[in-house]
């Protein structure tokens, strides 16, 4: 930068070397005022910056946040299904001895376990399926089979039933499936046509041991409804082995599953694969 | 490439490996170098407005007038790069600064009396330069064209006689008739001044 110094006059006198003084003190003023202006502009653009990327920032996080909320409330609002082999709570209802000892695998539900877990024994033995043929070798086996499989419940999952069933729906919860068989037969008079007595007349003929007959009051029920329909998937799959049509119930279970929200995919699982052996 | 600079963290002094080479930067007036130690210094200027009792949004000014008040204690040699972070310098001017600032609110409902030892040197110095500045200003758009611009590009926005020509920014086309014409414009600016002095008797 220039001195003040050469823009004075040979003969400059006291004041106008004060006045050129302050003129260059001015000057740098000016320069450091700019310089200042300048870099404070910087700075809010800086700071809008800044703030820009915290609201970026925090938006990320609370999309990321809600994206788990979204798959916990998610998992949450799946159907909730009455485990197949949740334990009926009358006193009478007495487990296999081979369950007694195993008092938490009874109190959680099959169809809401987690997939590292094994998936228990079925809490009841299955009926003696009628016989249809008179090897009784076979007829064990079947048996054998179908006690491993046999992931059956009370009440029954999405139903609900009223004043009318009161008695047959005690006696199923009590296992009495006799008492409830002529029970809903005397209702069936009353109510022909009847999903809610279709569907508990089916599964109590199934836990007879009666498949070919529990089917007929299963297929009318077929994707009528939703909240029914993957528990009788898998109560049709149990009345087929009942009866015998293994390749019929092979395929049903192998369709189950591939399903992964099926509350019965891992029983399905286990059932194709005996099958399949 | 845009959006990994908009993501990245804004650190004005990443550029700054050390204290000297941001003293160096300081004395060049870079930006960049204003601008770090400004960010070092924010936080103490906003804690100083609040313990003061100033408005909050007070701490941008306290922040530009210290910076002010930095600069040319660097300019003038005053202050001298010993090792110490030059933000340290400039918190406790912004200290001072923002003390001033207190004292300044206080007088206009106290008597001045009270406050004959409130003076501070490196401040007023500052305050002197920007009265001396804003005279300047008026000089200058007293000057009118071309003067106000020949002046303006060298001693205001440091430009170099062979940029001025090169880039044609005055009607001057070489660089002795510009510095002869600023010369000129520089005497006539002194003149001004002389004259505004005789006038205020200062």
């Amino acid at each position: 930068m220039e001195e003040s110094q050469q823009y004075l006059n040979d003969n400059a006198d006291d004041d106008e070397r004060r006045a050129a003084a302050q003129v260059m003190e001015g000057l740098a003023g000016l320069r450091l005022e700019a310089k200042v202006r300048a870099v404070a502009a910087e700075r809010a653009a800086l700071q809008r910056r800044i703030r820009r990327q915290r609201f970026f920032v925090a938006l990320v996080a609370l999309v990321l946040l809600a994206g788990v909320a979204y798959f916990i409330l998610k998992d949450k609002k799946t159907p909730v299904v009455v485990p197949p082999t949740v334990p009926q709570q009358q006193e009478q209802n007495t487990p296999p001895p081979a369950h007694k000892t195993d008092e938490k695998r009874t109190i959680e539900p099959i169809a809401q376990l987690r997939p590292s877990e094994r998936l228990p024994n079925p809490r009841y033995a299955a009926p003696e399926p009628t016989m249809i043929r008179g090897d009784e070798t076979e007829n064990k086996a079947r048996k054998a089979l179908l006690n491993q499989v046999w992931y059956t419940g009370y009440p029954l999952t999405g139903l609900k039933t009223g004043k009318t069933f009161n008695k047959a729906d005690e006696n199923l919860k009590k296992r009495d499936f006799n008492a409830a068989y002529l029970e809903l037969e005397r209702l069936e008079g009353q109510l022909a046509g009847n999903d809610t007595l279709f569907y508990l007349k089916g599964y109590c003929l199934m836990e007879m041991g009666e498949g070919s007959e529990a089917l007929t009051y299963f297929d009318p029920l077929q994707g009528r409804h939703a909240s029914w329909e993957p528990q009788l998937q898998w109560y049709r799959g149990l009345a087929l082995l009942l009866t015998d049509e293994r390749e019929k119930a092979l395929t049903l279970f192998k369709q189950l599953e591939t399903q992964p929200k099926h509350p019965y995919r891992r029983q399905a699982e286990k059932a194709a694969g005996l099958l399949s052996k | 490439m845009r959006m990994i600079e908009w993501l990245a963290p804004s650190n004005p002094c990443r550029q700054f490996d050390g204290n000297e080479r941001l003293f160096e930067a300081l004395k060049r007036l870079d930006n960049a170098a204003i601008l770090c130690v400004q960010t070092k210094a924010m936080p103490s200027a906003r804690k100083f407005v609040q313990q003061y009792g100033l408005p909050p949004e007070s701490a941008d000014e306290v922040l530009n007038q210290s910076t002010f008040v930095f600069l040319q204690k660097i300019e003038d040699g005053s202050y001298q790069f010993q090792g110490h972070a030059p933000s340290t310098y400039l918190v406790e001017i912004v200290r001072r600064v923002a003390l001033t600032m207190t004292r300044t609110q206080r007088k206009t409902h106290e008597t001045l009396e009270n406050h004959h030892d409130l003076h501070d040197p490196d401040v007023e110095a500052a305050q002197r330069q920007r009265e001396s500045a804003e005279l300047v200003r008026q000089f200058l758009a007293q000057m009118g064209e071309p003067c106000e611009t020949v002046i303006r590009l060298h001693h205001l926005d440091g430009y170099s006689d062979e940029e001025v020509v090169r880039q044609g920014w005055t009607r001057y086309t070489t660089t002795d008739s510009l510095k002869i014409k600023r010369s000129d414009c520089m005497k006539k600016l002194v003149q001004i001044a002389q004259q505004w002095r005789s006038l205020n008797n200062t």
